[in-house]
């Protein structure tokens, strides 16, 4: 049997038991895309010659990487407290898959939400097509493993389903409000906009409207960019990005444990 | 597994044991909570490595080269939880994709008693019911080598017997199985060869008849209104050896043939009725206790 299908069956029994879990699968599955609908109107003026609507519908799709790390703390807590992670230690499934299982799952979670986000984006806001796939794709690959190594290395911290919940709020409103994707950073005091451009999700955000809508978006003039020189410049916020993979890989193995913090 | 020693920060769980289970072979490690057998699982386990000595399972090294041993082994933990959301049947379907070459869940159901509880949630099972899908996920992937922390505890009677029909039922066909147990009769009942642990030592092993073996028979009777040293025995040197619990003496003897014959002739010639009357081997209970005093004194 392959590792792969070993993962695959650890994602699998992962979304069976999410969708008994009633309060938390409405959170996971549903919020995102209201939110993203909620985003739409919230930029009231156009920025750098974009329609608002577009503006707000583009960066809306990141709002799907704060739930992911929901999901993921949410997960881990419950079953690290519930010794079911134990159990699982002690079947077949390597650990690495039991790890993989829950990023995979977490992670095609935010790909639909993605694709229902992009499909009401152009049919809601009238968005054009994306411009550059292959940015984007990089963008999201590179949220999802942002925000699933920080909920990997931030749930050792956590000591209770409850409070991965709470840790959960700030985690999701820190991301809307301070990460450019309600309204443009420039918007913020110039102290507040550096500390905003350096938070996890900002270069998520910079990066799909990039690509999206094949203008830089990181320069408050949003100039035009072209097809490699949108990847030229995504190359800072790819820096950060990593930097917080960095972050969350450190805290996992400083803090991260398999049996229930109580005992 | 030799010379095991496991520490936790400043505890010591596990002081230096070292034993061997062949194939095939059902061994049991008894002894009372934190004697440290859940330790030494947990190592055998491939969850810990050794603080010091050497562990290896199926020729392999638990922790380290967990690759090899995973698919072979069969755990059942003293306490894991599972999904209680799920039904038993989801239970084992999900646990079956991810086990190479896994029993047919009807087959394993139907086999640890649950067939008829497939469709309930794990949530609502009985404390013996949730034991009995802990056996079915364990034994899911025909393990060579299967552990049992304490498999029975906390279940009724007949569900514990139900239990020793499926461990050996397993060993029939040739699983190696570790049971830790604090139920003496169990390892009685089960096990080929024992050990008893005591505050991270093992302080007697063998078949049973080596356990039993070296340790007096037991002369047990009541006897109202007869001071001890009424009875027709040489308290020399201490044998045999004779307690009073109330009204209820126990004689420790070497000589059982010798002893009760004095005794009936000494009860015949008084007119003494000796109620309750019962000539027997020691049981590991009292086995238990003697280790747990001599250690005691010792400590």
């Amino acid at each position: 049997m392959s590792w792969f299908s070993m993962a695959w069956a650890q994602a699998r029994l992962n979304h069976t038991v999410l969708m008994r879990m009633r309060g938390l699968a409405f959170s996971v599955l549903f919020l995102p895309l209201f939110l993203a609908v909620m985003n739409t109107s919230a930029v009231r003026v156009p920025v750098n010659g974009v329609p608002a609507a577009v503006f707000g519908a583009v960066g809306a799709l990141a709002v799907v990487f704060p739930f992911t790390y929901m999901t993921i703390t949410s997960s881990i807590v419950v079953r690290r407290e519930e010794r079911i992670y134990k159990r699982l230690r002690g079947s077949a499934l390597p650990t690495s898959a039991i790890f993989a299982g829950d990023v995979l799952h977490a992670a095609l979670i935010g790909a639909v939400q993605g694709v229902v986000i992009l499909v009401f984006a152009m049919a809601a806001a009238r968005a054009p097509l994306p411009q550059n796939i292959p940015l984007m794709l990089v963008a999201f690959v590179l949220g999802a493993a942002v925000f699933a190594a920080l909920a990997i290395g931030t749930a050792g911290l956590i000591p209770n389903y409850e409070v991965a919940q709470i840790v959960a709020l700030p985690v999701l409103f820190g991301s809307l409000v301070g990460a450019g994707m309600m309204f443009p950073l420039s918007a913020l005091p110039d102290w507040a906009q550096r500390v905003a451009e350096l938070m996890p999700l900002t270069p998520i955000v910079t990066m799909i409207r990039t690509a999206y809508l094949g203008r830089d978006f990181g320069q408050d003039a949003a100039p035009e960019v072209g097809f490699l020189e949108g990847f030229q410049v995504s190359a800072v916020g790819l820096g950060i990005g990593l930097l917080w993979i960095g972050i969350g890989l450190w805290s996992t193995r400083k803090y991260f444990r398999w049996d229930p913090r109580r005992a | 597994m030799r010379n095991l020693h496991q520490r936790y920060d400043d505890f010591e769980a596990v002081r230096g044991i070292a034993f061997q289970v062949g194939r095939g072979e059902l061994y049991a490690l008894l002894g009372t909570n934190g004697a440290g057998k859940t330790t030494t699982l947990d190592v055998l386990e491939g969850y810990h490595a050794p603080t010091e000595g050497q562990v290896r399972v199926l020729g392999h090294d638990p922790f380290a080269q967990r690759a090899e041993v995973r698919q072979r082994m069969g755990i059942v933990l003293q306490e894991a939880g599972f999904y209680k959301d799920l039904t038993v049947a989801e239970t084992v379907n999900g646990w079956r994709r991810w086990t190479p070459r896994p029993l047919e869940r009807g087959q394993v159901l139907e086999r640890v008693g649950l067939a008829h509880r497939a469709d309930v949630r794990v949530g609502q099972l009985s404390g013996g019911e949730k034991r009995r899908l802990d056996l079915a996920l364990a034994v899911l992937g025909r393990p060579e080598v299967l552990f049992l922390d304490e498999p029975t505890t906390g279940l009724d009677p007949e569900a514990r017997r139900n239990v020793w029909e499926l461990i050996r039922g397993m060993v029939a066909e040739g699983t190696t199985v570790l049971l830790t147990t604090h139920y003496l009769d169990e390892a009685q009942q089960l096990a080929d060869r024992l050990a008893i642990m005591h505050m991270g030592r093992i302080v007697t092993e063998g078949t049973l008849a080596d356990v039993l073996g070296g340790r007096g028979t037991r002369i047990v009777f009541r006897l109202p209104a007869v001071r001890p040293s009424d009875l027709p025995f040489d308290l020399g040197l201490g044998r045999p050896r004779i307690t009073l619990d109330g009204e209820a003496y126990t004689v420790e003897t070497h000589d059982p043939q010798g002893d009760l014959r004095r005794l009936l002739v000494r009860a015949h010639e008084r007119g003494w009725e000796l109620d309750g009357l019962e000539v027997r081997r020691p049981s590991l209970e009292e086995i238990f206790l003697e280790v747990a005093e001599t250690e005691k004194v010792a400590a």
